[in-house]
Formats: C-alpha cells, sequence, structure tokens
C-alpha cells in the first residue's frame, strides 16, 4: 500500500457544509459548517433558539433543509435517507412513547422496525433495558411512566440497535442527577467504542467535562468549534493567575509591585474578595518564577494557581463579542 | 451493546409484503386487542348481532309469516349494514385518531427513522389501527353465515359483496390516513375523516345518477343493492338500480370490476399522498407530476362515464324522468363536466401552488445551485405552478373538445357553437385556475377560503336574494358573475342559445347573457392578471436581493 493512503484524512462521521434552514421568514440555521469525526463525543451549546435541534432534525433526516451538503458516514443525508437511517438513532428532548404499549412491547417494536434478527431481538431489548436501568420497569404500560422513565426508554429505543451515530436533542431534560451522570458513562463508553456522539444542550454544564470537542450556536451560526481548550485560547486574550494573599494592604502592594516588575505580566487587578487576578503572557517556567519572585519578596501567598475557564465562561464570552 | 459487538440489524427488515411480520401492525393489534378491552367489545358486538338477527328473523317469520328464507335475507341485510358501520364508520375514525395521535406525540418521527419501507410503514397502520373492528366484525359473521345458509343465498354475490366492503374498507380507511397525516389534533382527526367520509362516500356518489358512474361506484352501495335485489328479491323490480354493466366509452365492464377498477385508482391516488408525507411531513400532498397524473385519469374517468349517455347507447334515468331536450342533456353535461373538473383543479392546485415563503426557499436553493435565472425546476414543491396550471387547462379542452366531438354530428342540436363561445367557455375555465393560482401563491390556503367565502359564495347568496325577493334578475345576474356556478352557466346559455330563447321565461334575460358572460370574463381573468402582474414584480424584486450566487465547490 502507498505510503500517502494511509496518511489521507479519516472521511469525518458527520460533515455538514453550508447549511441553512428557513421556516417561513426565519432563517433558524444559516451557513453552517461542522465535521465531528468517528469516536467523538460532540457538544451542540446554545441558547434557545440557537438552530441546535433544527441541524439534528436535518441530520435526522426529518427536516429538509433550504440548501446545504450533509452527510453522516459519508452518505448524503437528502438524497440516500433510507441509507442514513441505519446508522443513525435519536433521541429528541421530548422522547415520545406509545402510551398502550409495555415496556419490552415498545422496544420488541423498534427492534422489529431495525431489522434486528428475531432470535437476538430478546438480548437486544434486554441489553438496551439495563443500560437505560429499566429492567425493573418492563412490564408497565410506557403511558404509565414518569418524565425521566420516558427519557430513559427512549435512550433505550435509541441505542437498541447499536447506531454509528448518535444524535441527542437535550437528553438530560427530565433526568435525575444520578441518571445524568449515568448518561455520561453510557455516552463515553460509546465513544470508546468508536461511535460517533452529537449532543445538544442549552445548560452548558452538562457538557463539561465529557465532550471530547464543542461547538456554540448563536443565532443558526456556529460562532465557535473544536476542543474546549482551542477555544478557550482563541477567546481569551491572555490567561489569568489568581493570587491569593494574607496580610495587610502594605504587603499588596509589595505583591503588586513584584508582579508588576514582571515582564510576563499584562495586568493586575484587585478582586472584591481581596485576591489579585493577574494577567499573564509567559511560559511555564515564568510562572514559576513569578511565584518564586513574591515568596523571596517576603509576600505571604496562600494560594497561586491559573485560573481556567469552564463552558459557561467562555459561551458568555463569545456570546458578548457576538451580540457586540 | 455491551458486548460491544456490531448487531447484524438490516438483514430483517420489513417489506411491505410481509404482512404479518410487520412490526407496526403487530404494535398496533397489541393496543388495541388488550384481552380484557377486547372480550368486553367483542362481547357486546356478538350481543348486538345476536339481538339484531333476532329482532329481524323471528319478527318476519312469527308476525309476518315471512318464509325463512326470506328472513333469513333480510337478517343478513340487517347483519351487513351493521358490519359496515363498525368496519367503515368506526374503523376510519379508529385510523385517523390513531395516526394523528401518534404524529402529534413524535412516533412518527421515530418511524421515519427505522429503515423499513414507506409502503411497510403504510400497511402497518393501515390493518393495524382498525385492528379492533376487524374482530368486531369477525364477532358478528357466525350469524351472517346462518343468514346465507338458511337464506340459500349465492356464495359467488356474497363473497362478491364482502370483496366490495374490503375495498371499500381500505380506501375509506386510506381516507383516514390521509386526514391523520394532516390533521394537528386527534379529536379534530376523526371528525375531519368522517366529514370527509360523507363528502367523498355519500355525497359525492350521488352525482352519479347525473352520469358520472363511477363516483356512485366508490361506495359499497351499489354491490348492497345488487345483492339485495338479484338475491334476496328486496325490491320487487326486475333489475338492479346501480349494480349493473357499467359503460366506459363504448365499453361495458361488469360492476364488479368496474367498482374495482375505480376504487383501486382512488386507493393509489391516496396512498401516494400519505406516502409523500411519510417521506416528509413538508411535503405537498401532491407533486406536480402526480397532480397531472391524476387529473387527466379523472378527465378519463368522467369523459368515459358520460359517453355511453351522449351517443345514446344509454339515458339517464333524471333526463327520461324531466323529459329534458337534447339540448337541456348537452347544458347539463358539460356544466358537471366543467364543476367537476374546477373542483379538482381546486383542490389539486390548492395542493400543489408554494406559499410565498417555500417558493422563496426554492429561489435560494435554485442560486445556490447557480441555476440559469434562478429557474426552480417544475416538478419541484416550490415552483409556482403555472406550468402545472397550463397543462391542466390544456387537458381539460382536451376532454372538452372530445365531449363536443359527440355532439357535432348531432343534426338536431339547435346551439350557435361559433369560436368566440368556445373561446369564452375556455377563457373562463383558464380564469379559474389562474385565481386559484395566483390567491394560493400569494395567501396561502387561507386566502383559498377567503376568496370561495367572499368572491364566489357571497356574491351568489346576494344575488339569490336579489333575484328571488325583489326580482332584480339583471343586476342579480350582474352580481353573481363573480362565482364560477354562475359564470359558467352564462357560458353554456350562449353556446345554446338558440334552443333556450324559445322559453318564453328566459327569453327576456338572453339578452344579457353575453354581457354577463363579458363581465364574468373580465372579473375572473382581470383580476388574477393583475395578482400575477404583482407577484411577477415580487418575485423580480426577490431575485434581486437575494445573495449573489456562490462559485461551484472545486471538490
Amino acid at each position: 500500500m502507498p505510503p500517502q493512503a494511509s496518511r489521507a484524512a479519516p472521511e469525518p462521521m458527520i460533515r455538514i457544509k453550508d447549511l441553512r434552514v428557513d421556516y417561513g421568514d426565519l432563517t433558524a440555521v444559516d451557513d453552517l459548517g461542522l465535521e465531528i469525526q468517528r469516536g467523538e463525543i460532540f457538544g451542540l451549546i446554545g441558547p434557545n433558539g440557537a438552530g441546535k435541534t433544527t441541524t439534528i432534525k436535518v441530520l435526522a433526516t426529518l427536516l429538509a433543509p433550504t440548501y446545504g451538503e450533509v452527510t453522516v458516514g459519508g452518505i448524503e443525508v437528502t438524497t440516500r435517507p433510507r441509507e442514513v437511517h441505519r446508522l443513525l438513532g435519536y433521541l429528541p428532548d421530548w422522547a415520545p412513547v406509545s402510551p398502550g404499549l409495555r415496556v419490552w412491547e415498545f422496544l420488541h417494536l423498534y427492534a422489529g422496525a431495525y431489522g434486528i434478527a428475531p432470535n437476538l431481538r430478546h438480548v437486544a431489548v434486554d441489553e438496551a433495558l439495563e443500560t437505560a436501568e429499566l429492567t425493573s420497569k418492563v412490564n408497565d404500560l410506557a403511558g404509565t411512566l414518569s418524565r425521566g422513565m420516558k427519557q430513559r426508554l427512549g435512550l433505550a429505543k435509541t441505542l437498541l440497535h447499536d447506531p454509528e451515530v448518535i444524535l441527542l436533542d437535550e437528553p438530560a431534560s427530565g433526568l435525575d442527577p444520578r441518571a445524568r451522570i449515568e448518561l455520561r458513562k453510557v455516552l463515553k463508553n460509546l465513544a470508546v467504542r468508536g461511535r460517533t456522539v452529537l449532543i445538544s444542550s442549552h445548560i452548558l454544564t452538562e457538557l463539561e467535562g465529557f465532550c471530547t470537542s464543542l461547538g456554540i450556536m448563536e443565532r443558526g451560526r456556529l460562532v465557535a468549534s473544536g476542543t474546549l481548550a482551542d477555544i478557550i485560547s482563541r477567546v481569551q486574550a491572555d490567561r489569568t493567575i489568581v493570587v491569593t494573599l494574607l496580610g495587610s494592604e502594605e504587603t499588596r502592594s509589595r505583591a503588586r509591585e513584584i508582579l508588576g516588575a514582571s515582564a510576563s505580566v499584562t495586568r493586575v487587578e484587585e478582586r472584591e474578595n481581596g485576591d489579585l487576578a493577574v494577567g499573564f503572557a509567559g511560559a511555564e517556567a515564568d510562572k514559576a518564577a513569578l511565584l518564586a519572585r513574591l515568596v523571596g519578596g517576603q509576600v505571604p501567598v496562600t494560594a497561586f494557581g491559573e485560573e481556567t475557564l469552564g463552558v459557561e465562561d467562555v459561551f458568555m464570552k463569545i456570546g458578548a463579542k457576538e451580540l457586540a | 451493546m455491551k458486548s460491544g459487538q456490531p448487531r447484524p440489524a438490516g438483514t430483517h427488515v420489513p417489506e411491505a409484503w410481509r404482512i404479518w411480520g410487520n412490526p407496526i401492525l403487530l404494535s398496533c393489534a397489541r393496543q388495541r386487542l388488550r384481552l380484557r378491552s377486547a372480550l368486553i367489545w367483542s362481547g357486546a358486538t356478538f350481543l348486538v348481532a345476536a339481538l339484531v338477527s333476532a329482532e329481524v328473523f323471528l319478527t318476519l317469520t312469527e308476525r309476518s309469516l315471512t318464509a325463512p328464507e326470506a328472513a333469513a335475507g333480510r337478517t343478513f341485510q340487517a347483519l351487513f349494514v351493521l358490519q359496515a358501520a363498525i368496519l367503515l364508520w368506526w374503523g376510519s375514525g379508529s385510523v385517523a385518531g390513531g395516526l394523528a395521535e401518534e404524529r402529534e406525540a413524535g412516533l412518527l418521527d421515530y418511524h421515519r427513522l427505522t429503515p423499513m419501507g414507506p409502503t411497510a410503514k403504510i400497511l402497518g397502520y393501515l390493518f393495524g389501527l382498525p385492528a379492533r373492528e376487524y374482530i368486531l366484525v369477525g364477532t358478528t359473521l357466525p350469524f351472517t353465515v346462518a343468514s346465507v345458509i338458511i337464506g340459500r343465498i349465492g356464495l359467488s354475490s356474497v363473497l362478491e359483496l364482502y370483496v366490495v366492503l374490503l375495498t371499500s374498507a381500505w380506501l375509506y380507511h386510506m381516507t383516514g390516513l390521509v386526514v391523520g397525516m394532516v390533521a394537528s389534533r386527534p379529536r379534530r382527526a376523526s371528525w375531519a375523516t368522517r366529514l370527509a367520509l360523507l363528502g367523498l362516500y355519500i355525497f359525492l356518489p350521488q352525482l352519479g345518477s347525473l352520469g358520472l358512474t363511477f363516483l356512485g361506484h366508490l361506495t359499497v352501495l351499489p354491490a348492497f343493492d345488487g345483492l339485495a335485489t338479484m338475491e334476496l328479491g328486496a325490491r320487487e323490480m326486475g333489475k338492479p338500480l346501480l349494480w349493473h354493466d357499467a359503460g366506459f366509452f363504448a365499453a361495458r365492464i361488469p360492476p364488479f370490476a368496474y367498482t374495482l377498477l375505480v376504487q383501486g385508482l382512488l386507493l393509489v391516488a391516496l396512498f401516494s399522498v400519505v406516502r409523500r408525507k411519510w417521506l416528509d411531513q413538508g411535503l405537498h400532498p401532491f407533486s406536480k407530476r402526480g397532480a397531472l397524473l391524476f387529473f387527466p385519469a379523472l378527465l378519463t374517468l368522467m369523459v368515459g362515464s358520460l359517453w355511453p349517455f351522449l351517443t345514446g347507447d344509454q339515458q339517464l334515468r333524471l333526463w327520461r324522468h324531466l323529459q329534458l331536450p337534447a339540448e337541456g342533456q348537452w347544458l347539463q353535461t358539460l356544466y358537471l363536466f366543467f364543476a367537476v373538473a374546477g373542483a379538482a383543479a381546486f383542490i389539486l392546485l390548492a395542493a400543489i401552488t408554494p406559499t410565498w415563503q417555500a417558493y422563496l426557499r426554492g429561489l435560494r436553493r435554485a442560486r445556490r445551485q447557480g441555476r440559469a435565472r434562478d429557474r426552480i425546476p417544475w416538478g419541484a414543491d416550490e415552483a409556482p405552478g403555472l406550468v402545472a396550471a397550463s397543462a391542466m387547462l390544456g387537458m381539460a379542452t382536451a376532454g372538452y373538445f372530445l365531449l363536443l366531438g359527440l355532439a357535432l354530428p348531432d343534426e338536431g342540436l339547435r346551439w350557435s357553437p361559433g369560436a368566440i363561445t368556445h373561446l369564452g367557455l375556455l377563457l373562463l375555465f383558464a380564469g379559474l385556475l389562474l385565481q386559484i393560482q395566483t390567491v394560493c401563491a400569494l395567501f396561502g390556503a387561507k386566502g383559498l377560503g377567503v376568496l370561495a367565502g367572499l368572491c364566489w359564495f357571497l356574491p351568489a347568496s346576494i344575488a339569490l336574494i336579489l333575484a328571488s325577493a325583489f326580482g332584480a334578475f339583471v343586476p342579480a345576474g350582474y352580481l353573481a358573475a363573480a362565482t364560477p356556478f354562475a359564470a359558467f352557466l352564462y357560458a353554456l346559455v350562449c353556446l345554446f342559445e338558440p334552443a333556450l330563447a324559445e322559453e318564453p321565461n328566459l327569453a327576456p334575460l338572453l339578452g344579457h347573457a353575453r354581457g354577463m358572460l363579458a363581465f364574468a370574463l373580465l372579473l375572473s381573468l382581470g383580476l388574477p392578471l393583475l395578482g400575477q402582474a404583482w407577484l411577477w414584480r415580487r418575485r423580480r424584486e426577490a431575485k434581486r436581493r437575494l445573495a449573489p450566487p456562490v462559485a461551484p465547490d472545486s471538490n
């Protein structure tokens, strides 16, 4: 095999190019471009009305775009939807269930509809029930389940045919905290097994920590995407070191003097709690030297650490920029 | 999933023909046939069937001293009415309500995402949603079998009747699926279906007596009439009124085959609507190509049905009864032709004309694809629909001249078929199509309701009051010219002017007929043309405002 063949970039599992979707006068998604690789957990975040659900519905073949190229597993969703259906698992924010069917009947319906061989359906249904922790409810009528339980049943149905790509639209709505943690575990396991997950939420902390990459949507546009670290480095002009001190105003002045004299410090601000927020543009060694200088200058430092931005901070920064 | 082994999905995807393995059918049947409710419903139906049978049979044999064979025949009829009510009336409501519930809950989206073919999904719902009604009819069958045996009713006639009952049930249930896919609320869907059933299968078949034989065969009634007359002697007339060979052009088609043909055609049309909605809820009920297939099929059925009456092979009971002269028969036939063609065009154009927003979406797509002059392909849902309307006009014109071809050899006909009168009639039809298309394109379906209500029915109603209460026939005639119902009448009156001039009551009005026709033409063509000019400007403006085309991707 020629060496360049093995080095060729893998085909992204989800690829969106120049996507636009209109509802009457409203443009819900405009000029959206996105690539998600196999095995990624991609978090799509944004406020209500940002276009997350619309994007997911186009990927799920449930909505025809005004224009744009959208492929899943290399297959164009608008022209070959039935081939895409085999690859997809989709869970909407309010998982519908057939109220007149028992939990096991509901899952058997979809096991049959997805073409799982009759002799494997029981195994598939049992595994899905176990994953969604619904085994105890197997004989209950779906209509009698609580909101959270219905959401679990929806998740079980979504994972039933072991799809390559899983689209989850606000999946944690209605789930209790324990179920949310379980959901994260399930999604991480799926990613480890090479499944691709696209998950949307407007509760930003929900996605923090387990998404391998993020996309931030505002008013139908993708305003930032990449790993959280990438996005942070883009939105943050400089890093911030927070220094906590013990002692009087005199000590603080001394600390300011020392910090101000350092070439890698860009700014020093005092926060309401007395901490010093230090703008820093140096390397790790400069950071260590800065701490050494403070300690050497008899400044009683009780804490010295770099402030990391969370998803919420990043979103607020990007949101503010967009609105400006 | 835990095992990490890929599931061998897709190898056993249920296809349309594997109906017993259809998961949608099985789940619908499970929901509707839970043991307890199934036992209660079946028991109640069995009891009702037993009571109906006993009431009819015993009353006839014990009090009227009717022979057991004849009494069993009447019992069979009563049971058949009960079965038809359960299967056609309740069954269709269950189908529409059930489907609308699933759609409202979002379950249809789940089904859309499974790799089952749309036909398999539609059949699953078609046979699964009325599962209870099929079982209920089954519980009444023992009494039917007993009636057939005691009444010595011909088995072939009974089989024919039940086949027609089944095909009618599928047709009615498919109507329920169409309504269920469109209506927003389940309860509304159930009642909307029943209204649609009344219109399509009770009111419309009445037009069969005016020569549109095919409409009469949309229901189970002709088959029931045939069995009642031939087998049970329920009527003392020699021949059944509705169940006889149907004239179709020069051919005579047995009623059983004709019923299956007509019901089959409508079933295919309704199926295509449901299928399109399955593929994408946002699609129009008919594609433009589909509409242009359905419209000529309807015209062919209509001309084929009218043909034997116009060539003298058959005579309509109505004409015989009214002793209508040849001109009157022709006037009625042509009016009927334009009325049905106009109604069909109204429904089809309303279904295929895009709203302004949909047109803009198509325009954006065309611009993105770099199409010459941003032209939207004529068959796309977003295309304005003028091409389709023009094609419909051409088809209706062909149908009209085909009918006239029959009349031309009739030397006894007193009429004035000058080119101007033909042109007037066809321009009226063109104006009607243009009105519908323009209003739909500008204001959508609601605009069409306003057009029908305010521009057609209101002037017609006021004209009726003016004419009947005050005898102001001429102003009333001009006022009514806004409605196509009156306008077509004026055009036809002009066509048969010489014959009508002999009628003393009509003679004074005939002088105004041409003026009224000209006024009707002015309204029906002038206003839509103004609307089209406005639309054209709006489209040009929209094209100008749209972002410039993007260079094609080098990939």
